[in-house]
């Protein structure tokens, strides 16, 4: 189980969970209409290094200074309903099939749900919340990661805060990002 | 690694709580673990039935960009919304 603050502090920070969080997909324009769709995601949490986010925010606030540190977008990644997850659904709503990870076996834990609840699973993380947070078991799924518009984010923030993730969890997080990243794909 | 550290055994325990002590899980998390309900609506612990079950009313829509605003949300999966604007002149 993971350590949780729920107070909101001054800026947006790496560990920061928000909700029902509208990223735009696909945006046209034909003859005098405008079509764009968005996704909604339940829940992401923010994975920009917070040294980038401290900055991003004293360069906001200070007219005095220049816009050098402000940053455009920040990464996220979103978290699943850990249920869904395993039945390969979390993302049905979009028209897509996950893979169905087999939970258990006779009763016991199947060695893929060992790997994805023991954060042994390179691409998962796998998250629970204590009774302060209205979260159910979750899972980040770090190969989907997007982008937010920073200035949109700032927007939403106070209306759609939940938590942020207390700094050795976030670092843990933040570290199985990178690595994932920075994974080398071999033939 | 401790036991109480130990992400299975925790997970175990939760499971177990969930079969064992219903007064200390609402219904709808609960519904969450019934494989035959239906999911919809299960991320928060705490959400009413009534706003689980109600469909989202996010059809395609034609606005005009300022009648365009946002409405309240109550969501367990990611959901696709498109919308459609008419392009003013004026």
């Amino acid at each position: 189980m993971i350590k949780v603050n729920n107070d909101i502090g001054l800026r947006i920070s790496q560990g920061d969970i928000y909700k029902n969080v509208e990223y735009i997909e696909n945006f046209k324009e034909e003859g005098d209409e405008i079509k764009f769709s968005k996704i909604i995601f339940p829940y992401v949490v923010i994975l920009t290094q917070d040294c980038d986010l401290a900055q991003d925010c004293i360069f906001r606030n200070d007219d005095s200074k220049s816009d050098d540190k402000i940053i455009l977008s920040v990464l996220v990644a979103p978290l699943y309903n850990v249920d869904h997850f395993f039945q390969g659904a979390h993302l049905s709503e979009l028209g897509k099939k996950m893979m169905e990870v087999k939970q258990k076996k006779k009763g016991k834990l199947t060695t893929d749900a060992k790997n994805i609840f023991q954060n042994n699973n390179p691409r998962y993380h796998y998250l629970e919340f204590d009774e302060t947070v209205d979260i159910v078991p979750s899972i980040i799924d770090f190969k989907q990661y997007f982008s937010l518009n920073t200035d949109y984010l700032y927007e939403i923030r106070s209306a759609n805060f939940v938590c942020n993730i207390s700094s050795l969890y976030r670092e843990d997080i933040s570290h199985r990002f990178a690595s994932f990243l920075a994974r080398i794909g071999l033939p | 690694m401790t036991e109480d550290y130990d992400p299975i055994h925790v997970y175990n325990k939760y499971l177990d709580n969930l079969t064992t002590s219903e007064s200390d899980y609402s219904p709808e998390f609960d519904k969450c673990h019934d494989k035959s309900y239906d999911i919809q609506g299960c991320m928060s612990k705490t959400s009413t039935p009534s706003s689980d079950s109600e469909p989202l009313e996010h059809p395609d829509v034609s606005l005009t960009s300022q009648e365009f605003k946002d409405d309240e949300y109550s969501i367990s999966k990611p959901k696709r919304i498109t919308i459609t604007a008419k392009i003013s002149n004026d």
